[in-house]
């Protein structure tokens, strides 16, 4: 049985003035125990937005367009916040958000917002000093200089150190699956691999098992990802194994992606990365027919009017009626 | 040295900025009502029925409270009679002070403190408590009467006159007062008096350690309601009193001529040989800098000065029994408030939906209410209308300020209408505030980090509070450093006692000294509320904290 899926999950966000822009659309998906899936796409495609939606709360203002989220079998949206709160969040599903700099209240102390988690799961067995030593604990394992860093406010550390309080107040209750929302951006390259080391360590450690990777860096999900999502304009474009993606990429989106990206493989040099011409469609618009269809390259009178449903194209999923 | 500490330099920096502010306006306050017109004939403009003499004698008084003239000393030559030694050589009457023997100086501490025109057997205990304190035992010369004017004085008296005592005398020409002035000082009843005459000269001199004591002076003011200086004429068997000098006018007794007045001279006859220096305060006009340091001086002793309309009470008494009334109406509409409209506003932010739908508007439209309009409104109503409250007073008529329960409970029903016309204010204003500053607090990113990790709403709500708290803090400093001031229409719509009433007289009045006092009192408490929020914020606040100590 499936740790997650979603199905069919569409979520929206309720502007001001009450339009509805439409970031996430159609999304299906299954993790396995163990499994780790990275997503993939330009930047406001909607990465953030779907991964938001899946823990079965939406912050407004985001909220449920349709579809349905099962944990462990369970469905989720529908199951009283309280309940999602209490049992979902931070126990079957935890989040390592975009932008650690910001997750930080900056007026508490790093132990006292871990000590807010604990606490706000774990009521009435509350024994401080015993928390506290499994905050002590979980911290020892993100190599960090753990007493300073839980007695400092996160104006006083550095990004690396933050990002890594952030993952370590993120596993404390040993979730069964992490989503880390580009963990890594925003650092510099050497901290960026120790930030990661930290996050494949706790896997190995077993404190989580299931993870949902979202990057930037196509590389990075090839090595660290068993299967990977490509998103474009709220839709997952293409998904399938990470050798599938990298090397063979059957959507028009995908493979533009893979050669606009700057790779350090050999032959490299030679090739030139491709700029993807064009701009994604708006999303507070109601779109015709492929989303990708006025970028691409290949795109016919018939893409370009019809919607685009999920196909599988050797052995993998693929938003496009003409890849083969 | 001051590197390795941040918290002491962070506090040294702030104190030095919030003095050298305090500094300034301070300046500004002495300035002010020295530009434009002079302030002296400003009052004097609205002094009705002063004329002649006597305004000129109160313009005086003014300039010297205000610090406009100084008092300079001026060496005055003195008849030898007045002060003698055993050896009949002329010692000066500082000389003579300082000795601590001086009769005078005892008695001028009674006039300051015990002097009672109404016991004067009680006065007469006094002196002789006091005389038997200095080792000197003088029951029987000592004399105290007074009341009405038919008093038989003395035998050998030429004239029926009442006296002042020479030691007021001596305080007189001390404090250089005219002779209007010395009537209006307070206690100075010229009806009655205070005579010291040295019945026993011999045993007193002996016991001043050779002086001989013969310098006993009154201002007396005749049936004719002209004053004189009479002098004792020395002579313990048959004791007279000699017309020495008379006041405002020059008169010649052949020895001395005195003129008592704005400047008090003392011309020695021409042919007398024996004399000693005495010298004596004369009032000069000052230069602006003068004025101001003397100022400043002032400030750093803590003294506001002399009401000029209120004469003779001091600005620093009229502020202190004006500033608890302020405070009691302020106080708790600002705390009440501050709590109260936060937590709404906290509530608000958080709960957002139809609570906060109709609080929202409402607090926007007390807030833009202007406080006399609600002050207004509630008299009106409650008072007039439905007569459930008073409608002005700080406290019944009938009930005698103190700590009593009838007080207490009569100050408390008249608070009620006052308190009603404050707080909405100030709550709907805190309350919009930390709704914008919560909703701002809501969609920072701790917050959703927050509510992913499933972090509790209590714990959530207490996150928002306090860091959109930080800020309302301050407006909490501004709301009681501003209190002192800041009730002036309140306190005139309900003619509540307090220090906006007291303003506002004195600006009706020019009463400059006291505008100026209750100016300097609220810059101080905008200024120390200020830094406390300043240092509090420093210290309670990581962001900040972390900018202090360089990281
Ligand atoms: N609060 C909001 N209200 C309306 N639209 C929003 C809101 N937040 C995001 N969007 C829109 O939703 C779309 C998806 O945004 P999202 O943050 O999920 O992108 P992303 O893929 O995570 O991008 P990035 O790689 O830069 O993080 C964007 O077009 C963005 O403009
Ligand atoms: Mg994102």
């Amino acid at each position: 049985m499936s740790i997650f899926e979603a199905k069919h999950l569409s979520l929206h966000y309720l502007t001001r003035f009450g339009s509805k822009v439409h970031a996430a659309v159609d999304i299906s998906f299954e993790l396995e125990e163990g499994e780790i899936l990275g997503i993939a796409g330009e930047s406001g495609c909607g990465k953030t937005t779907l991964v938001s939606g899946l823990s079965g709360m939406c912050i407004p203002p985001l909220n449920y367009t349709s579809g349905e989220i099962f944990v462990s079998g369970q469905p989720l949206i529908g199951r009283p916040l309280e309940d999602i709160r209490e049992n979902v969040l931070a126990k079957e599903i935890s989040m390592i958000p975009q932008g650690a700099y910001n997750a930080l209240n900056p007026t508490r102390k790093i132990k006292d917002l871990a000590m807010d988690v604990l606490k706000s799961h774990e009521k009435g067995k509350a024994n401080k000093k015993e928390m506290y030593q499994r905050i002590h604990n979980r911290f020892e394992l993100l190599g960090l200089d753990t007493d300073k860093v839980l007695n400092s406010y996160s104006v006083q550390l550095t990004p690396g150190e933050k990002q890594r309080s952030v993952i370590g107040i993120s596993t404390l209750l040993n979730p069964k699956m992490v989503i880390a929302d580009e963990p890594t951006s925003a650092l510099d390259v050497t901290t960026q691999k120790q930030v990661i080391g930290v996050i494949f360590d706790l896997l190995e450690k077993k404190v989580f098992s299931t993870m949902i990777f979202i990057t930037h860096e196509l590389p990075l999900l090839r090595h660290v990802a068993d299967r990977i999502a490509v998103m474009y304009a709220g839709e997952i474009v293409e998904m399938g194994t990470s050798e599938q993606l990298v090397f063979s990429p059957k959507h028009p989106y995908t493979q533009a992606l893979m050669s606009a990206m700057l790779s350090a493989e050999e032959g490299a040099r030679k090739r030139k990365p491709e700029a993807i011409e064009g701009a994604p469609p708006n999303l507070a618009e109601e779109i015709v027919g492929c989303r990708f269809a006025p970028r691409c390259k290949h795109a016919t009178d018939g893409c370009k009017k019809n919607k685009q449903e999920i196909r599988i194209v050797d052995n993998r999923q693929v938003r496009c009626e003409n890849a083969k | 040295m001051l590197k390795n500490h941040p918290t002491i330099r962070f506090i040294l920096q702030r104190g030095i900025w919030y003095l050298l502010t305090f500094f300034v306006a301070v300046t500004i306050n002495f300035f002010l009502p020295r530009f434009g017109a002079d302030p002296i004939d400003l009052i004097m403009s609205k002094q009705k029925g002063a004329t002649g003499k006597q305004a000129e004698d109160k313009r005086t008084a003014y300039m010297k409270e205000f610090g406009l003239v100084d008092q300079q000393k001026v060496a005055v030559t003195v008849n030898r009679e007045i002060f003698v030694d055993g050896n009949n050589k002329p010692i000066s009457y500082e000389t003579l002070s300082k000795s601590g023997l001086l009769v005078e100086d005892t008695l001028t501490q009674l006039w300051n403190s015990t002097f009672s025109v109404t016991d004067f057997a009680a006065l007469q205990n006094a002196l002789k408590k006091l005389n038997e304190k200095k080792g000197l035992k003088l029951p029987d010369w000592i004399d105290v009467w007074g009341g009405c004017e038919e008093v038989e004085i003395d035998d050998e008296r030429e004239d029926n006159y009442e006296c002042l005592p020479a030691w007021g005398l001596e305080e007189i020409l001390r404090k250089n007062l005219t002779a209007s002035e010395i009537l209006s000082l307070p206690g100075i009843n010229i009806n009655m008096g205070v005579k010291v005459y040295s019945a026993n000269a011999n045993a007193l001199s002996e016991k001043l350690g050779g002086f001989s004591l013969v310098s006993e002076a009154y201002l007396v003011k005749e049936k004719s309601g002209e004053l004189n200086i009479y002098q004792y004429n020395g002579d313990t068997q048959k004791p007279r009193y000699v017309k020495i000098a008379g006041a405002g006018n020059k008169v010649d007794d052949g020895n001395v001529s005195f003129l008592i007045g704005n400047e008090v001279l003392y011309n020695k006859a021409e042919n007398e040989q024996d004399e000693s220096v005495l010298t004596m305060l004369i009032p000069i006009r000052r230069s602006l800098f003068g004025q101001y340091i003397q100022y400043l001086g002032m400030i750093a002793r803590g003294d506001l000065g002399t009401s000029l309309v209120r004469y003779p009470q001091s600005v620093g008494n009229i502020v202190s029994s004006a500033v608890p009334w302020t405070i009691a109406l302020q106080l708790p509409a600002i705390l009440i408030g501050w709590f109260f409209g936060n937590t709404l506003g906290a509530l608000a932010a958080y709960k957002r939906g139809l609570f906060d739908k109709i609080l929202f508007p409402c607090a926007l439209l007390t807030n833009s209410i202007p406080m006399f309009a609600i002050g207004m409104l509630l008299v009106y109503v409650f008072a007039e209308g439905l007569g459930i409250f008073p409608a002005s007073g700080g406290y019944a008529i009938d009930v005698v300020p103190g700590f009593t329960i009838a007080f207490i409970t009569s100050a408390a029903y008249y608070y009620i209408l006052p308190f009603l016309s404050l707080f909405p204010i100030f709550a709907s204003g805190q309350a919009t505030g930390m709704r914008t500053m919560g909703i701002y607090e809501l969609g920072t990113g701790y917050v959703k980090y927050a509510k992913t990790l499933g972090v509790s709403e209590g714990r959530i709500l207490m996150y928002i509070f306090r860091n959109a708290m930080l800020p309302q803090l301050t407006g909490l400093a501004l709301g009681l450093g501003t209190m002192i001031g800041g009730a002036l229409i309140t306190e005139m719509i309900f003619s509540y006692p307090g220090l906006g009433s007291a303003l506002l007289s004195a600006v009706q009045t020019n009463d400059y000294p006291l505008i100026q006092g209750g100016a300097l009192l609220v810059m101080i408490t905008v200024l120390v509320a200020n830094l406390t929020v300043d240092l509090l914020i420093g210290f309670f606040d990581p962001r900040v904290k972390a900018g202090l100590s360089g990281g």
